[in-house]
């Protein structure tokens, strides 16, 4: 009886799941003004200084146990919002790079291929980055290295430059609807 | 036909498979149904047998429906290829807890129990696999070509109640399962017909991107980065 009762929970959620994902389908994009309005700022410094090691062990030197405890986890959480962001940003210059690939111009269409690739791999390190910070929320003990997210989302920011330049220079693109 | 003339079978030729063998299975199994030479037994036979090619044909479109969504993404296809061995060997494991421990129907034959066994083992895997596929694309925003999304669509929406079906009618006889199935089945072919009718994503050329905008993003971005 809970097997069934479990095989149907997870069929519905699944029928959930779909008509959500038909949902969000429907959703086009049109042109880049409207991608360019999605991005979110994000301090890559900050990020960081969030999650650096030796900025944790002056505060756990300096603070009392319980205090650094609290103070650690707020750290940590404010480190996964700037994740997301950085995931959310990523998202919206895969929608750029999938535009630039179509383009005509070569130049274009390889940089928007890079860009494609690179946001993919942000998306990647952003979610095993997520991961990681929330099992250290619960286990204070892991070690988490920011540098999977940062370093890649650096190389993307060269790649968006690059894409910008030909852009630049083309005057034109087209765009996937 | 709506397939081959808007030249989709290139694309899915095991989706056209499966649906051309739908049509092929349904209509020889009418006739078996109401041909009087032809036994209970042997009408059952005929009905397990073509649930184990519609599986095996299943999983050739769910095969196809991943390769057509990742082809573009070159940097997600080695974690995709990982996540889906992993998420197989878990329903596969799912399987056997749900065939060792399960319910099986008691107020039927011994072929239909098969039957429904094979279904339900068929609808976990394949209902947890495009599961999977629809988690993962939106997580990582994927592009999905319209009509390879609405074959995932519908046979996501089809597999699900399937699985339904099946795991309720392990516990007892619904009278109207084969009603259920025969419409969701039903209403999947319209939702594919509207998705191989609907126009395919069209390359829309902006004229022109304004000089400054992409140059604003990178300014933001490296000043952001530079904080």
């Amino acid at each position: 009886m809970i097997i069934t009762i479990i095989l149907v929970a997870v069929a519905l959620i699944a029928i959930g799941v779909i008509f959500a994902a038909a949902h969000g389908h429907g959703e086009s994009v049109k042109n880049v003004t409207e991608l360019q309005g999605k991005l979110r700022p994000v301090d890559v410094l900050a990020f960081r200084n969030l999650v650096d090691p030796e900025e944790e062990a002056y505060l756990r030197e300096h603070l009392p146990h319980s205090e650094f405890r609290s103070i650690q986890r707020e750290r940590l959480r404010a480190a996964i919002d700037y994740v997301q962001c950085v995931a959310g940003n990523a998202s919206v210059l895969l929608r750029l790079g999938e535009a630039a690939r179509e383009s005509a111009d070569p130049e274009i269409a390889n940089a928007g291929r890079e860009l494609v690739e690179s946001a993919l791999r942000i998306r990647i390190s952003a979610f095993a980055a997520g991961i990681r910070l929330r099992a250290r929320i619960v286990m204070p003990g892991l070690q988490v290295s920011p540098s999977a997210v940062s370093t890649s989302y650096e190389n993307l920011s060269g790649i968006v430059s690059r894409l910008g330049r030909l852009q630049h220079r083309s005057g034109a693109m087209t765009l996937v609807s | 036909m709506v397939m081959v003339r808007r030249k989709l079978h290139r694309e899915f030729p095991w989706f056209l498979t499966y649906t051309v063998y739908q049509i092929v299975s349904n209509t020889t199994l009418f006739v078996l149904n109401h041909l009087p030479a032809v036994s209970g037994h042997t009408y059952h036979v005929a009905i397990n047998a073509d649930d184990l090619i519609s599986i095996v044909l299943r999983f050739a479109v769910i095969y196809e429906v991943f390769w057509v969504v990742l082809r573009p993404y070159e940097a997600l296809q080695r974690i995709a290829s990982v996540l889906v061995r992993g998420a197989l060997v878990i329903l596969l494991l799912i399987d056997v807890v749900v065939a060792a421990f399960g319910p099986v129907p008691d107020y039927t034959t011994n072929l239909i129990r098969l039957s429904t066994s094979v279904n339900r083992a068929g609808s976990i895997i394949q209902c947890g696999l495009l599961l999977f596929l629809f988690l993962f694309s939106s997580y990582f925003r994927i592009n999905w070509r319209s009509f390879g999304f609405g074959v995932s669509f519908g046979l996501g929406l089809y597999m699900a109640v399937q699985l339904i079906l099946t795991a309720l009618s392990s516990l007892a006889y619904i009278s109207v399962s084969d009603y259920i199935e025969m419409a969701t089945y039903h209403i999947c072919v319209l939702l594919w017909l509207v998705y191989a009718l609907a126009p395919q994503q069209v390359a829309v050329e902006v004229k022109s991107v304004p000089r400054h905008q992409l140059e604003s993003w990178n300014i933001e971005l490296e000043r952001l980065l530079q904080r």
